[in-house]
Formats: C-alpha cells, structure tokens, sequence
C-alpha cells in the first residue's frame, strides 16, 4: 500500500495506491481518519493506482466518508481503477459515495467549492 | 483455461491471505485464467480465509488448519476452502443493506456479501468436522 498526501486550498488529496487488504487496513484506517479530523473541509481520496481492495479496506471508506459528512465536510473518491470499481458497485458504494471518474473531474467539482471558500 | 487443479494447507492467521493472493494469481497465469475472473476468485478467497481466521477468535476452539483448493474445469474456475473449526456457515450471515443511504450503512457484513454478489455460487457443507464453502465462477 502506498498513500501520499497533498493539500490545496479547503482540500486534502489523499493517493492511495498498490493493495489495501486485512492486514493494512487498520494502518489507513489510522492515517485516513487523521487526515478526515485534521486536514481540510474537503477530502479527495484518488485511487488511480488502487490496484487492489477487499472488504477490511472498504469498510475504512465508509467510516471515514460517514465521519468527514457528520462534521459538516465533505469525502469524495476518484480515479477507481476497473476492479475497485466492481467492488463499489457490488456494495452499493457507487450510490452513497461521492465517486468522480478521474482526478480533473474530481477537482473541476471540488475546487470551485475551496477557492469560493478561501 | 488449461484444466489443472491445486491443493495447498495454509495456517490459520491473517498473514496466510498474502500467501493465498500469491497463489491464486500464479494458478491464474500458469492456467490461462482471465484477469477479471482471477480477480474475483482472489477477492473472495481472501474474505473467506479472513472470515474464518477472524471468526476462530471469537469461537474457541480454533480451527488447526484451512484447506486451499483451486481447479479449472472447461469454462469454470472452481474453489474451495476448508477448516476444521466449529461449524460455521457464513452465509447465515444477515445480508447488508446496499440501499440504505451512508449515514445508516453499517460496515458490517460487506465481505461475504462480495463473495456472494461476485461468485456464480457460493455453497456450504459441513463435512465431518469441518467447514467446507465452495464457490465457482464462470468464464467467457
């Protein structure tokens, strides 16, 4: 599992990469609900190098989507490769998560929303 | 598909589902199993050999061994896992509501509905004194 993060005005970027399983899950189950409590109003997971997730690692997407809208912010995901992809829609993900089809759809959206903020 | 079949023991702790994602892909490559299907046999072995580590730790006593077999039959992709625990039937499971909006989605639940939803079928026995799910999957 790889997992950088960038910051631009009201917006943290999360790139999650390689394979999310049981045994890494809890590590960005950590480093997620961090950066949802201290990082900005507005959190972008991309997962475009996201070759792998299994339930332990969705389970985290829910809880942190879930935990940034309660506190008034908002979650996104973008970028989900053909499996990933498969997973969201088996679980109904793709219907109460805000997914984005690329990165550049994602911040056409979401960054009009952080500079009327700034 | 070249027709084959493989059977391996794995021990019964959570670090044995890096091994089995190992397995199933060079079982894929070596019998020309295509990528999607591969990856759905990987993803739902993966939840059952989870299911089964997790759920020996909440129902003593754990199961000694899980039983790991794969095989390729014309147009299918067949697998089995099998433990000697105390019997457990994931599929008695409650199903997880995939309609309820986030706030009221229980995390829960998801990974036997995966194996479920993305299997053609999905069948339990308990053979003896063991636990036996078999699943299978179609190949275009």
């Amino acid at each position: 599992m790889t997992f950088n993060i960038e910051t631009q005005p009201g917006l943290s970027i999360a790139c999650l990469g390689g394979h999310v399983d049981t045994l890494n899950a809890g590590e960005l189950e950590n480093t997620l609900v961090a950066l949802a409590d201290t990082g900005e109003n507005q959190l972008l997971v991309d997962c475009t190098t996201l070759e792998y997730i299994n339930s332990a690692g969705l389970r985290v997407f829910l809880l942190v989507a879930k935990r940034k809208e309660a506190t008034g912010g908002k979650c996104a995901f973008c970028g989900l490769t053909t499996n990933v992809r498969l997973v969201f829609e088996t679980i109904g993900f793709d219907r109460i998560l805000t997914v984005y089809e690329s990165r550049a759809a994602a911040l056409a959206q979401m960054q009009p929303l952080s500079q009327a903020a700034a | 598909m070249r027709p084959g079949n493989l059977s391996t023991r794995l021990n019964v702790n959570l670090g044995e589902t890096v091994l089995v994602g190992k397995i199933v892909r060079e079982f894929g490559q070596w019998h020309g199993i295509p990528e999607d299907a591969l990856f759905v046999v990987n993803l739902s072995l993966d939840e059952l050999v989870t299911n089964i580590v997790t759920h020996s730790q909440k129902q003593p006593p754990p199961p000694k061994e899980i039983v790991l077999r794969l095989s390729t039959v014309k147009d299918e992709v067949r697998a089995e896992v099998e433990d000697d625990g105390c019997a457990f039937n994931p599929l008695t499971m409650p199903v997880p509501d995939v309609d309820a909006p986030l706030h009221e989605r229980d995390p829960g639940g998801l990974g036997i509905h995966l194996v479920r939803s993305l299997m053609d079928s999905v069948n339990y026995q308990r053979v003896g004194t063991r636990n036996r799910l078999t699943i299978s999957k179609k190949v275009a």
